[in-house]
């Protein structure tokens, strides 16, 4: 499904990303993990098109496509979803007819008819119980006053209405107490689909004790040093970092 | 430094002829004569006033405008369809080129009539009084107003009335042959304990380019309660100047809203004297300007009594090559302890080549007062632009949509359904992407 050969990503002149190879196949769960300023966050980011960050070289091929020419909201179109790690708040913009709009826009690509507010709120409600959100979700504005938990549960939900082939979720556990988390990683849970490819990226493995990846990769410097299963979180929990940092400079 | 006389010389005969023609009381003609003297002396401001040093006059003083027919040809009620807000409880006073329009209008009560009708009427010429509230020898388009004006209204409400009065005034600038200068004038008294709600609204028919010179003074005694909203959405052809000029006594509460869309120039100055222990204003703002448009937004607050407090909220959008000017003065005289003053201005650049200064100031000569201002101008916020393009919403829809919510802020204080709606189509109307963002209404 994505196939990333030899990235390289810089922001303001600093290159982040150094040469990062991966590829994800569908109905897999992939952990990326590493050390603050690997680069983690950066490469999300750049596969969900934020402009921030210049691509210098390397190539992204996402379900046939090459994904760098596409806009942000045409990744998003195609199935890409980023739970963002700081969701933003928008004030004036109500949350729920944003992810109607957003809805709507994927189903419109994939030539399907627009829902309208009655089909829509019916399939809502159901993702909201599963998130264990109230009905205030639906008035507020887009994140607006939103505690920490509250918007990553945000995030997950607009994941489960919006239904996208390929998930990135950015440091969705980052912020969050045990009971928040365990709702969120039941959230994400649900979703595993074989159709359906998650990429979580975190720097801790307590996240991966409820969502069980398939694959775990470690990214140092702007690569990834190593690859393997969850037991490879495991040694990273017990180890640390540095030992395979220590290792990628040798 | 005063204006070449030549630029006088349209508005000195306009004056002239005014004074001749007219049989008005001997107060009023003093008034007039004083007021022109006031005007004359120094002439239009230029940018070397300190208060009119972001908006240059050229464009408004090298054209001719006559005065307006006193008879203008009446208009069809069908023209203004969709431009009216809706307000079937209210006293509608509509002026075509400032002269009441009968036929368009409906009053069901006497609490407002039109102005050049009472001038007629009055048997105690000095019931009505002008520039109670306004100083003009500072403000010099309120002095020349008073020299010239002809017609406006006039709103009185009794003390102790339990029900709001509602008014709805609506300006209607046409395109003529010539163009015409008008000065409507708006003399609002509200009694103790009474309420009004005033909507003033300023259209167009046809690309007019006229130039309204508008004053609007209010008197609220004690505990009176004004709401006061102000739409100006003419082609963007015309000239509009425009003073609100409020006096305050003790626990009245005075609320404006001022909408500012249209014009080539706008100026609006909002001045607010809070006399009295206890008197409350809130000032809410939000003008949106494109293409070569200019808005100049001046208000200032004297705080001249104990406990008094005053809020500003103003935020502006500016497009294309348009520029938008804030300039918020709030000044704590000596003596008015307690005082409570927030000012806040925030304004959004949509391009690159658009400009916006604004200026909250503040004067303070009095003990344990509690005063804040901030001011923004900036871009879109570019963290929230992303998040909805990740959404799949496309960059323009996005931009809209942002630019919409930052203006919806400053809609949703008025207090009429019927005007937020409007403004809900106006602002809809000025971006891209309407449909999507209506869904988001």
């Amino acid at each position: 499904m994505l196939k990333i050969e030899n990235l390289h990503a810089s922001v303001d002149g600093s290159e982040i990303l150094r040469g990062l190879d991966l590829e994800v196949g569908a109905g897999e769960v992939h952990a990326i993990m590493g050390p603050n300023g690997s680069g983690k966050s950066t490469l999300v980011q750049v596969l969900a098109g934020r402009d921030d960050y210049e691509v210098t070289s390397g190539n992204v091929t996402y379900c046939g496509s090459q994904l760098l020419d596409m806009a942000p909201e045409e990744r998003a179109r195609e199935g890409i979803f980023l739970g963002f790690q700081y969701p933003v708040e928008i004030p004036g913009v109500n949350n729920v007819y944003l992810l109607k709009a957003a809805l709507n826009a994927i189903r419109k690509h994939r030539g399907q008819s627009e829902l309208d507010a009655v089909e829509f709120l019916g399939l809502v409600r159901d993702k909201m119980k599963l998130m264990q959100m109230d009905d205030s979700f639906l008035k507020r504005g887009v994140n607006e006053g939103f505690s920490g938990g509250e918007k990553k549960r945000n995030e997950i939900f607009q994941m489960a209405v919006l239904e996208p082939r390929l998930a990135l979720l950015d440091e969705t556990d980052s912020g969050l107490d045990i009971d928040a988390l365990k709702v969120v990683a039941k959230g994400v849970e649900s979703q595993r689909h074989p159709d359906r490819a998650i990429v979580l990226v975190t720097h801790y493995q307590r996240l991966l004790d409820y969502i069980e990846p398939d694959y775990v990769h470690v990214l140092s410097a702007g690569r990834i040093v190593r690859s393997g299963d969850k037991s490879l979180a495991l040694e990273l929990e017990r180890r640390g970092y540095d030992w395979l940092k220590a290792e990628a400079a040798a | 430094m005063s204006t070449p006389a030549h630029a006088l010389d349209s508005y000195r005969a306009a004056f002239e002829q005014r004074v001749q023609q007219t049989r008005e009381s001997a107060a009023l003609a003093q008034q007039r004569q004083q007021a022109w003297a006031a005007f004359a002396a120094t002439g239009f401001p230029s940018t070397r006033d300190e208060d009119w040093k972001y908006t240059n006059l050229r464009r408004l003083l090298r054209r001719k405008f006559s005065a307006p027919a006193d008879n203008p040809d009446e208009i069809e009620a069908d023209a203004l369809a969709g431009q009216l807000i809706e307000m079937p409880h209210a006293s509608r006073l509509v002026f075509v080129d400032g002269v009441f329009s009968p036929h368009l209008s409906s009053t069901p009560s006497d609490h407002a009539v039109s102005l050049a009708t009472t001038l007629r009427n009055e048997e105690q010429p000095e019931k009505t009084r002008f520039d109670n509230v306004i100083d003009i020898r500072q403000h010099r388009f309120a002095a020349l107003n008073t020299a010239l004006f002809t017609d406006g209204a006039v709103i009185n409400v009794a003390p102790n009335q339990k029900q709001p009065t509602v008014v709805y005034l609506v300006f209607v600038s046409r395109e003529n042959g010539h163009r015409v200068a008008v000065h409507p004038r708006v003399q609002v008294k509200v009694g103790n304990a009474s309420a009004l709600q005033l909507v003033e609204h300023h259209i167009s028919l046809g690309a007019a380019d006229n130039f309204v010179n508008s004053i609007c003074e209010i008197d609220l005694g004690d505990g009176a309660r004004v709401e006061h909203i102000r739409l100006q959405d003419e082609a963007d052809t015309g000239f509009s100047i425009a003073g609100l000029h409020v006096r305050q006594a003790r626990d009245s509460e005075f609320v404006s809203h001022n909408y500012c869309l249209g014009g080539a120039l706008a100026r609006n100055d909002v001045v607010v004297l809070l006399e009295e222990p206890g008197a409350h204003c809130t000032l809410n703002g939000l003008f949106m300007v494109r293409g070569s448009q200019h808005v100049d937004n001046h208000v200032r607050i004297d705080h001249l009594a104990m406990h008094t407090q005053s809020e500003q909220n103003y935020r502006g959008v500016a497009d294309g090559r348009a520029r938008g000017v804030y300039n918020g003065k709030v000044v704590v005289h000596v003596g008015a302890d307690k005082t409570d003053a927030i000012q806040s201005s925030k304004n959004l650049l949509l391009s690159d080549k658009a400009e916006i200064d604004t200026k909250p100031e503040l004067e303070i000569y009095a003990d344990d007062v509690k005063c804040r201002h901030g001011a923004t101008v900036g871009q879109l916020d570019a963290d929230a632009l992303f998040y909805l393009r990740s959404r799949g919403i496309d960059l323009e829809t996005a931009r809209a949509l942002l630019t919409y919510a930052f203006a919806e802020d400053v809609v949703v204080k008025a207090g009429v359904d019927a005007v937020r709606d409007l403004l809900d189509t106006r602002i809809l109307g000025l971006l891209p992407a309407q449909d999507i963002i209506r869904e988001f209404v």
